[in-house]
């Protein structure tokens, strides 16, 4: 953990909660990202982060100065949103989805942007929809906020053995999407 | 992964990160983000817990695996075969010896006691007729009995095991 974060951290234990806004501020478009790929639908994403907010300074007390702060807000982002999850149900889950695709959140973008974003949104969607809940936070965690496999173990209560096993299944089965989805996009450019 | 995979992989792993930039939802305003930090800190922050239950679940799983394990340890030397020849041993050694003296050998004595030869040859006649008779008892009667009462007493010092049973005229019958 940087000496920025921990004295942030010593600053809010000690009443100063103007410091809370810069020590997340620099996760929140992570936060997102990773509540997004647990809860698959925006709205509920930014619900989980503000509930994982909440929980960050309400619990941050019992934080471990020793270990990563970026960590252990990951981790409560990740708990939040299986939660979430649990909580709403996969009807629920499925509905939000369905609302998302045909109202996309109003992009104020031209038309043509927006178009791009949801084609982007709906490829992403399509190549992670192989890999079941863990694997994709797995990858999601490991590939794309680019934790290494320890802290990745960390962050979802888990072995790095068991990390290691998901990841490998998520490779190989996002590869074998694209191949059969999108075989210009991996094909050799030259 | 061999190298045209790896090299695919990369290839996929770039345009799935572009995807996710491209594809991000509308992340909160400057206005809205601050007031959610403002209802965040708010809050009172709670006191450290002393010690959470998931750090001392392994603990008690272990200290029961322990106990488990010392009391499954303890019945199998209280009962295991080596300690009943210990004891059995321990009261053979209780018997005190003889003076040396008084030790014949059974030829010396049958020498030095003619009468004694007759008797041992007596003796180990009738020790052949009984055990004839036992044997043929044995194999008339060792069939397995499922339909008759039975009740096996063992001898705690010497191991001798007498199962006593009916006959087929219902008389109690014992074997060795």
């Amino acid at each position: 953990m940087d000496e920025q974060e921990k004295e942030l951290i010593e600053r809010v234990l000690a009443g100063d909660s103007a410091a809370f806004e810069p020590l997340v501020t620099p996760y929140r478009g992570a936060l997102l990202g990773l509540a997004l790929r647990i809860v698959a639908n925006p709205e509920d994403a930014r619900e989980v982060v503000q509930e994982a907010l909440l929980k960050a300074f309400r619990y941050l007390r019992s934080f471990d100065p020793a270990l990563s702060f970026r960590n252990w807000i990951y981790q409560i982002a990740v708990n939040t949103a299986r939660g979430f999850r649990k909580r709403t149900g996969d009807e629920r889950r499925g509905l939000s989805a369905a609302v998302s695709e045909w109202n996309p959140r109003p992009d104020a973008d031209d038309l043509v942007t927006g178009h791009e974003k949801a084609q982007a949104r709906d490829r992403l969607r399509e190549c992670l929809d192989v890999l079941s809940d863990r694997e994709r936070e797995v990858f999601w965690l490991r590939e794309i906020e680019e934790l290494n496999v320890e802290d990745t173990a960390r962050v979802l209560r888990s072995s790095s053995i068991s990390v290691r096993v998901h990841l490998n299944r998520a490779r190989r089965k996002v590869l074998e999407r694209f191949r059969s989805k999108f075989p210009d996009l991996i094909g050799d450019p030259r | 992964m061999n190298r045209r995979n790896r090299a695919e992989y990369a290839r996929a792993l770039s345009t799935l990160k572009r995807w996710d930039r491209e594809s991000r939802p509308e992340d909160w305003t400057a206005r809205e983000w601050s007031g959610l930090i403002a209802q965040a800190s708010s809050q009172k922050l709670a006191a450290r817990k002393p010690i959470r239950f998931s750090l001392l679940r392994p603990l008690v799983s272990a200290a029961t695996a322990l106990i488990v394990l010392v009391w499954a340890a303890l019945f199998l030397m209280k009962t295991r075969p080596t300690d009943l020849a210990a004891r059995n041993s321990a009261r053979t050694e209780d018997i005190a010896t003889p003076a040396a003296e008084d030790v014949r050998t059974l030829s010396e004595t049958v020498a030095t006691e003619p009468d004694l030869r007759a008797a041992s040859a007596e003796s180990r006649s009738a020790a052949a007729s009984e055990a004839r008779v036992l044997l043929a008892s044995a194999a008339r009667t060792v069939r397995p009995v499922e339909d008759k009462p039975a009740f096996t007493w063992i001898s705690p010092d010497t191991g001798l095991q007498i199962v006593w049973f009916t006959n087929n005229n219902l008389k109690l019958e014992d074997h060795q």
